[in-house]
């Protein structure tokens, strides 16, 4: 009865606290977003995007930002370092992946509230919507990281992406257009190919398919007679 | 129908189980009903709720403050539908709520000099109240108000941050004397931190003052401040004065003897020549082995010398004095001409106890030991009693008898003179003196002279026995000392070698705990290493026994594990070795262990970020690294073996800055 009683109490408390805790637990450690998260670009503007690190005061050894965009409707134009990171080593910008790494001195320095990383300049080469996302996994440090001072752990807790309408100029859109018609196969290509494929098959199948053996066939006689006899 | 709790018989626990459950759900329903209490009881049935408001983000846009406002719906909003954002500078319902409708429901909106509520557009560095009313068209008056969980927002200062460093209270550029330092003195507004550059380095606080290392070369110092309205920076240049004038230059001066920095050795009785030149001096003194002013340059003899002397010589000039010696040492002199040395060879009494007045025989030879003749005449005297040494021409003697000369190795042979015993019995010294006169120079004048007792009795009576003593003394001391020190000193240090990190390795994995390593033999190491949690990949380690051959590598992943070691017979039972363990990047660990039948070693955790192999983490690592490693990317500044170098990387390095082998 005893036990009965004890394993009763560790589940009610362990309910209780899975229930509960997620409406105290508000502290986060630390978070890369974008800022605006939303906009819309008006025709022949650029689209111009702060990286931001939000934390409650950690102090980091420097911000790694790893963040996606769609290579065919923007291009970096410039990019701008933010005053509070000292050193930025790594700067790489290949086919829609920004690759950026800043550095604290080597004291760490903290970060409370809102910090710009980053300003980001893109030309808008088509129009319609398009995302910024970051590539991130927790727990891992290969994409976008934010270590803690004397810990070298990763205080990133989570990223946010920012999605946006653009509007190209006509000139990009043209552009665009064309690069689309290159980029894009017509379908005969791959129609034509494929019944040409499907036509060696049945043709194959044909040739090779057995006649029938063993199989007695009647000589056809007519119907209006009677069966000749011997 | 009746109903009572008194019928329901339930155990203890299961009362208090139950309880439990009840206040649980009531602190649930109590969460929620205060969620729900933060709106505005106003609220229709008809209008959507605004839930989960929250400030995403105020930062800077073109030099003023943006805020970004999100919600979300609940029940999700029906056509017609409307919201109401407010702001206010007091939370108090004073009606000065600065308002926005937006024509269309949406869930989140941007607050900034384009896009105003009410007119009012955010400040720098204020406090605003915010919440949102929404409405339906169909009812105008009615309308859901909510309040965020953090009703406050608190806009940034976007003003332009401005910095002004001075040196030694002046813009500058200043010009400080060479070798000193001066004092760098900074404020700044609208900065929230600051960055050195140039001539220093790190971050500075937005204001501040310090001061300069000694300065032998022009520098600028630039601080950059940043703050959320942008950043912006200064410089000051401080000169420094020309480098005053080398001192002057130190004298020199170089004495030889016989044109040789010696010790020479002449002969005996000859002269060597000095010579000696100096530089950058005026003038020269003399001393030991000779003395007086002597020119910056010049030579002359010793003279000649018969010791071995030393030469010194001082000059001195504006820069200095500066002083050389020479020695000269001096054989030994020649020997000299042979010349004899007489000696007393033999000396006996007969009789040896004779009665007084009775005549005694003295028997006496004399050998020259000397290597030349003794030529001239010279006596021998013999004392009846002499018991002391007696000096040349000492009257008084009782016998005496001259030889004209003895040549070198010869003796006289056996000869005798007779004196008469003393009249009174009793013992008394007989002594012969060869060459009492010492008119023979000889090489050695202290074996001239030998004595024997003997016994007088008296004459009227009988006589006793007696007898005689007699002897010479002499002896020779001599000794050397010497001595050599020496000793040796040695040492090696283990290098780095690189290596491929991964699965590329063909090295063996170590087992990870949990794993069934392989069995070691008596003549194996089991090498256990603990885990290096930083690690994302494998590792490659290598092992090294000073001393032998043996060396292997190994990869390590981040639980650690155990390693046999095949040692092949390279180590000797019984005896002390040393095994160092290094990876590519990290600082060396070195275990001292007694090689037995069951030998087993701990590998600590390791220690990254020694890039260059001299055992020690520290600023010349860390230069290496930033910028140049990591924009090249580099394999060797992978400290967690991820295979991409980045800020991660980095920080493992600061961790263990200043640590050493």
């Amino acid at each position: 009865m005893r036990l009965k009683f004890k394993l009763s109490l560790t589940a009610i408390l362990i309910l209780g606290f899975a229930i509960l805790a997620p409406k105290f637990s508000s502290v986060w450690a630390s978070k890369l977003i974008l800022n605006p998260p939303f906009s819309n670009v008006e025709e022949g503007k650029d689209l111009e995007v702060e990286i931001v690190l939000q934390s409650d005061g950690e102090r980091v050894d420097g911000v790694d930002v790893s963040l996606m965009y769609d290579a065919d409707y923007l291009e970096l134009k410039e990019l701008r370092e933010g005053g509070f990171f000292g050193t930025y080593p790594i700067k790489q910008d290949e086919s829609g992946k920004l690759k950026l790494t800043a550095l604290a001195p080597k004291d760490g320095v903290e970060v409370f509230g809102d910090v710009v990383v980053a300003n980001l300049i893109f030309e808008v080469l088509d129009s319609g919507q398009t995302k910024l996302s970051f590539d991130f996994e927790k727990g891992g440090t290969k994409e976008s990281n934010a270590p803690l001072h004397g810990k070298a752990e990763d205080s990133l807790e989570g990223v946010v992406g920012g999605s946006y309408n653009v509007v190209a100029t006509q000139e990009n859109l043209e552009k665009a257009r064309a690069r689309k018609a290159r980029g894009a196969p017509s379908p005969l290509i791959i129609f034509i190919p494929l019944m040409i494929l499907i036509g060696v098959g049945l043709w194959y199948w044909w040739k090779k398919r057995k006649p029938k053996e063993d199989v007695y066939t009647p000589e056809p006689f007519p119907m209006d007679q009677p069966p000749k006899v011997g | 129908m009746s109903f009572s709790l008194k019928k329901i018989k339930l155990s203890r626990s299961t009362w208090f189980s139950l309880v439990l459950t009840v206040l649980l759900f009531t602190a649930i329903a109590a969460t929620q009903y205060a969620a729900l209490t933060s709106r505005d009881t106003r609220s229709q049935a008809s209008s959507p709720v605004p839930t989960d408001l929250y400030v995403y983000t105020t930062s800077c846009y073109q030099g003023d403050p943006r805020v970004t406002f999100f919600w979300d719906w609940n029940p999700p909003y029906a056509d017609g539908s409307y919201i109401d954002i407010d702001v206010n500078s007091s939370f108090a319902d004073d009606g000065l709520w600065w308002n926005l409708y937006l024509p269309v429901p949406q869930e989140w909106f941007i607050w900034d000099r384009d896009n105003p509520i009410g007119g009012a557009t955010p400040q720098d560095s204020y406090t605003y109240w915010w919440r949102i009313y929404a409405y339906l068209n169909s009812d105008p008056n009615g309308g859901s108000l909510a309040y965020p969980a953090a009703p406050t927002i608190t806009t940034p200062n976007c003003n332009p941050p401005t910095v002004d460093i001075k040196a030694n209270n002046s813009n500058g550029p200043i010009t400080i004397s060479y070798n000193t330092s001066a004092t760098l003195s900074w404020s700044s507004s609208n900065a929230t931190g600051c960055t050195a550059s140039n001539g220093w380095t790190g971050s500075k606080a937005t204001s501040g003052s310090q001061s300069t290392s000694n300065l032998t070369s022009a520098k600028t110092y630039t601080l950059a401040c940043s703050g959320s309205g942008g950043s912006a920076s200064d410089s000051v240049t401080v000169n420094v004065t020309s480098p005053p004038p080398p001192p002057p230059p130190q004298p020199t001066v170089d004495l030889k003897a016989n044109n040789s920095n010696g010790p020479i050795t002449i002969s005996y009785n000859t002269s060597a020549t000095l010579s000696w030149v100096s530089t950058n001096a005026t003038s020269c003194t003399a001393s030991n082995g000779w003395s007086g002013t002597k020119g910056t340059s010049g030579s002359e003899s010793t003279g000649s010398l018969t010791a071995s002397r030393t030469y010194t010589l001082a000059c001195s000039g504006s820069g200095g004095s500066a002083s050389d010696s020479v020695t000269v040492n001096v054989s030994s002199p020649p020997p000299p001409p042979s010349q004899p040395d007489l000696a007393v060879s033999n000396f006996t009494l007969s009789p040896t106890n004779p009665t007084s007045g009775q005549t005694v025989t003295a028997t006496v030879n004399i050998v020259n030991n000397g290597s030349g003749a003794a030529s001239g005449t010279f006596w021998v005297d013999v004392y009846s009693n002499q018991p002391s040494s007696v000096p040349c021409l000492t009257p008084n003697g009782q016998a005496s008898r001259s030889f004209s000369s003895l040549g070198a190795g010869v003796s006289t042979g056996n000869f005798t003179l007779s004196f008469t015993a003393p009249s009174s019995a009793g013992t008394y010294t007989g002594r012969v003196f060869v060459d009492a006169d010492c008119q023979i120079a000889e090489s050695n004048d202290s074996n001239n002279q030998a004595t024997t007792s003997y016994t007088v009795s008296s004459s009227g009576g009988g006589s006793s026995g007696g007898g005689s003593t007699g002897g010479s003394t002499g002896g020779s001391t001599g000794g050397s000392t010497g001595g050599s020190t020496g000793g040796s000193t040695g040492g090696s240090t283990g290098g780095t070698s690189g290596g491929t990190g991964g699965s590329q390795s063909s090295a063996p994995k170590v087992t990870p705990p949990g794993s069934t390593a392989p069995k070691a033999t008596s003549s194996d190491i089991t090498l256990t290493f603990a885990p290096n949690p930083f690690l994302k990949g494998g590792m490659e380690v290598t092992i090294k026994v000073e001393q032998t051959a043996f060396s292997q590598k190994a990869i390590v992943e981040s639980k650690g594990g155990t390693l046999i070691l095949k040692t092949n017979s390279q180590l000797a039972k019984n005896t002390n070795y040393v095994l160092k363990v290094w990876a590519k990047n990290s600082l060396m660990q070195a275990l001292g262990f007694t090689f037995t039948n069951d030998t087993k070693a701990s590998v600590a955790a390791f220690v990254m970020g020694d890039f260059n192999g001299d055992n020690v983490i520290d600023q010349t690592d860390l230069e290496r690294m930033v910028p140049a490693g990591m924009s090249n990317e580099e394999a060797l500044y992978d400290i967690n073996y991820d295979g991409v170098v980045n800020s991660v990387d980095y920080s493992l390095l600061l961790t263990n800055l200043g640590k050493r082998g």
